[in-house]
């Protein structure tokens, strides 16, 4: 995969300013830059108001340490309209993120439109007001694109697909579609039939068809067995072909996905979800793994799997749901709540092989968001994500406290809803609190 | 609206009429909340709405099994708008919840105008906008009123008064200044307990207070008091100088007038007169019969778990209390004491503003509310549930940011969750 230059540079004097960068992206990156340098206060004469810079001659010359640097959205357990996705995506971009990780199905719902499914259209979403349509997610990813935003789709399987089933040309391909256990029953692919190559084939030409980005998010994580083992056909097929144990047949499902996919599209990386405690896969060198589990479980993967790149997505710093309760009313599984300052110690640095880490990525599983608290859930505390992976050389508290009330200020004035990070007296005389 | 107001009603509901009685207007304003709640809506074949009643004939009597069910939010941590907090009166409204405390000072900052002294409130808000005028909270006040809502204000005081120093005329009323050590949290400072300055503006915030909001009850606060504050300060050499903060507190009841009640926090040095009101975190055997007592604890303490302005994830009372959690804790043994009136979700406002006090609140001031007007549902949550997932659509519905209960799939489909 190809590591592109984002780099620029800015030189800001009294007679004019250059910003100099080598592709587009690098470009706006040196515009958000700017924008953070203006202020604004009363105007000398009249009533209204100026703009200054201060402080100029200044020079910058800038380029993030880490290039994947990005949040992950699921848009399956709650439904986040067109317009939402873009007012996120503006925020991603003031913010210098530099990936979308968009996490497009799962059990709860399906809410992309495919030509090929269009009965998931129509049943696989929990309205018609809650689904992208086509047209929909060209706009988005457009939009996306502009910002120099990469946007990585994510679907699913051969766990998290009880939607799948909704359309009936599919449901025989999905295990445990009305499950019993408590929640959202959840469905896992059948990966003894030939339909659900067929169905995955399918579904994954159109979304490469829809996403240019190089990445694709297939999962693979969180696999029920006992699903499995209560169909008799699967019993039966791993006894005929000497399939060992459900941990063999998941990799079998595995190894014939990515066949499908690579035969789709050769180039296109897969990304997977690690965790050291359920990881029995075996990856080829090229894919690249997203891990959620905790910082100091990383080694342990890495000496399981040490050819392969990474994306961080630790629990203990970069899970958003955290600390807010869960869906049946008791408290997250992952306590407590990630505050600015648990993201921003992260320190990708300090992590074994650092040069095979790509970056890292805050994960929002949206079971307690809807679009009204999403900005109370992001910002400010997301940018201190960007800030560990743009330049991971630490910095003080006090710097990044004054620092990232400052930028919180400047998304509330773009239009965000934004947390304050302390007490408005120490916003106000950051040096006395921190 | 006090104390003692009662909020019973009778709602009747036939194919014919609706007719609803009640003691007073304020129980008139929750049977009419009652009624709203009772209307469903369908969409028809050509795109137009219905809106029906099922179910009838519906004869519901209701009452409160508490008088105090309340919302504090701290407008000194964090600066909150009018809109904000005329928003927050709807939303307790719509959940029958009767008391806005406003905990409105602090060491932060004073935005309450005080028309006789404004230069304490210029220097004192943390800019001379971000401040109430009285006008603005007359007008607060009766918009509350109307939609059944008291407003208390809290005046915290000796502690946590920083704040009230500010100005050159009373800058030597100030102990322990910002940079000391004697405080729960920065910034720091305790008014004088010595200066017959401190009791000049006293009174004219305790004029202010009463002249503005109206309600038979004013909060003192008294919490977290640091006595090393002004042993400190050598001026206090030599002298008691809890005693010297209780004759304070005697002299500021006092102030008050035999006409109001006060309410103080459970660790205040003084708690007052009879029938005063003590907003105590614990079990309230030790408190004197003459007392009445406003629940308080980390179950009801909506910023638990959410980080504190330290940026640490420590906060005293552990993890986020969800919902849940506030319906299952039972308020039994404390209806059957005498001295119970109820309870509050506290709001602190170090990590809380505009845009983030309704996803803070709701929904679980409604489960507050529900326990507080109908104790601990008989069976399981399940009911509780669904009937809090319709409360939380209709907040939705009248413009309430409130975050969601569970899924939507679970919203749909609660028998499978």
């Amino acid at each position: 995969m190809c590591i592109r230059d984002r780099s620029y540079t800015l030189d800001l004097e009294t007679s004019g300013l250059q910003l100099r960068a080598k592709t587009y992206v690098g470009f706006l990156r040196g515009i958000e830059t700017f924008a953070q340098l203006v202020y604004r206060r009363k105007a000398k004469s009249g009533s209204g108001v100026e703009f200054y810079i201060p402080q100029t001659p200044i020079m910058i010359a800038d380029a993030p340490v880490f290039a994947h640097r990005g949040l992950m959205l699921d848009t399956s357990r709650h439904f986040f309209s067109k317009e939402t996705l873009k007012k996120l995506l503006d925020g991603l971009m003031f913010s210098k993120f530099s990936v979308f990780h968009w996490h497009l199905t799962d059990d709860d719902s399906y809410p992309m439109q495919l030509d090929a499914f269009p009965t998931l259209f129509e049943k696989a979403v929990f309205s018609p007001a809650e689904r992208y349509t086509k047209a929909d997610m060209k706009e988005i990813l457009d939009h996306g694109r502009k910002r120099g935003l990469r946007i990585i789709p994510e679907i699913e399987s051969p766990g998290h697909a009880r939607s799948w089933s909704l359309d009936p040309s599919i449901y025989d391909i999905v295990t445990c579609p009305n499950g019993s256990s408590k929640g959202i029953p959840h469905g896992y692919l059948d990966p003894t039939m030939n339909r659900t190559y067929e169905v995955v084939g399918t579904m994954f030409k159109e979304l490469f068809d829809m996403f240019p980005d190089e990445f694709v998010h297939v999962a693979g994580d969180e696999v029920e067995f006992d699903c499995w083992k209560k169909r008799q056909s699967i019993v039966d097929w791993m006894a005929e072909h000497n399939v060992s144990d459900f941990v063999a047949l998941s990799q079998i499902y595995q190894d014939k996905q990515r066949e499908v996919l690579k035969s789709l599209d050769a180039k296109r990386t897969l990304t997977y979800w690690i965790e050291e405690r359920t990881d029995n896969m075996t990856y080829k060198d090229d894919d690249v793994l997203q891990t959620w589990g905790t910082v100091g479980n990383y080694s342990t993967l890495v000496e399981r799997h040490p050819r392969n790149k990474w994306i961080i997505s630790a629990n203990d710093h970069l899970y958003l749901d955290c600390g807010t309760g869960n869906y049946f009313g008791g408290n997250s599984w992952c306590e407590p709540y990630k505050t600015w300052w648990q993201i921003y110690n992260l320190n990708l640095t300090s992590l074994v092989n650092p040069e095979n880490i790509l970056g890292a990525e805050a994960a929002l599983w949206s079971e307690l968001v809807t679009e009204d608290v999403l900005d109370a859930k992001l910002w400010p505390r997301l940018v201190a994500l960007s800030e560990a992976t743009w330049t991971p050389e630490f910095a003080s508290k006090t710097s990044v406290a004054r620092r990232l009330n400052a930028f919180g200020e400047r998304l509330r004035e773009r239009g965000y809803l934004v947390n304050p990070i302390t007490a408005q007296w120490c916003e106000m005389n950051i040096e006395g609190c921190f | 609206m006090g104390l003692t107001t009662s909020e019973n009603y009778t709602l009747s509901v036939d194919k014919r009429e609706a007719k609803l009685t009640a003691d007073t207007y304020f129980g008139f304003v929750r049977g009419l909340e009652t009624l709203s709640q009772l209307i469903h809506s369908k969409s028809a074949s050509d795109g137009t709405t219905n809106f029906y009643i099922p179910g009838t004939p519906v004869v519901i009597t209701d009452y409160p099994l508490t008088r105090h069910r309340g919302i504090m939010l701290d407008t000194a941590r964090h600066f909150l708008s009018l809109r904000t907090l005329r928003r927050m009166i709807d939303a307790m409204m719509y959940n029958k919840m009767n008391v806005l405390h406003w905990h409105i000072i602090d060491a932060d900052s004073f935005p309450l105008f005080l028309e006789k002294k404004p230069q304490v409130t210029l220097t004192g808000a943390f800019t001379p906008h971000l401040i109430y005028k009285p006008t603005e909270i007359k007008e607060f006040v009766e918009y509350a009123r109307v939609r059944g809502v008291r407003v208390i204000a809290e005046i915290e005081s000796p502690g946590h008064t920083r704040s009230w120093g500010l100005t050159p005329e009373y800058a030597d009323i100030l102990s322990c200044p910002i940079t000391n050590g004697h405080c729960a949290q920065p910034p720091c400072g305790q008014i004088s307990l010595l200066s017959p300055k401190t009791i000049e503006l006293m009174t004219e915030v305790i004029a202010q207070v009463k002249s503005l909001f109206q309600d038979e009850v004013v909060h003192f606060g008294a919490d977290e008091i640091k006595i090393d504050c002004w042993e400190s300060d050598s001026q206090y050499n030599g002298k008691n100088v809890r005693d010297l903060c209780i004759s304070f507190q005697k002299k500021q009841r006092e102030l008050l007038g035999k006409d109001k009640k006060a309410m103080y926090w459970g660790d205040s040095l003084y708690l007052g007169e009879d029938g005063d009101i003590i907003q105590f975190w614990n079990s309230f055997s030790n408190i004197p019969k003459r007392y009445k007592v406003i629940s308080y604890s980390g179950d009801f303490y909506l910023d638990c778990g959410l980080g504190n302005l330290n940026g640490q994830d420590g906060v005293w009372c552990g993890d986020l209390k969800t919902w849940k959690h506030i319906l299952s804790r039972s308020i039994k043994s404390e209806l059957e004491d005498s001295m119970f009136l109820g309870a509050e979700n506290t709001l602190f406002g170090e990590m809380n503003n505009d845009a983030t006090t309704d996803v803070k609140v709701w929904p679980r001031a409604s489960a507050t509310a529900e326990l507080l007007w109908s104790g601990t549902p008989e069976e399981a949550a399940k009911d509780t549930q669904e009937r809090l997932f319709h409360q939380v659509s209709r907040l939705w519905w009248r413009g309430i940011a409130s975050t969601p209960v569970t899924t939507t799939y679970c919203t749909i489909h609660p028998d499978k969750c």
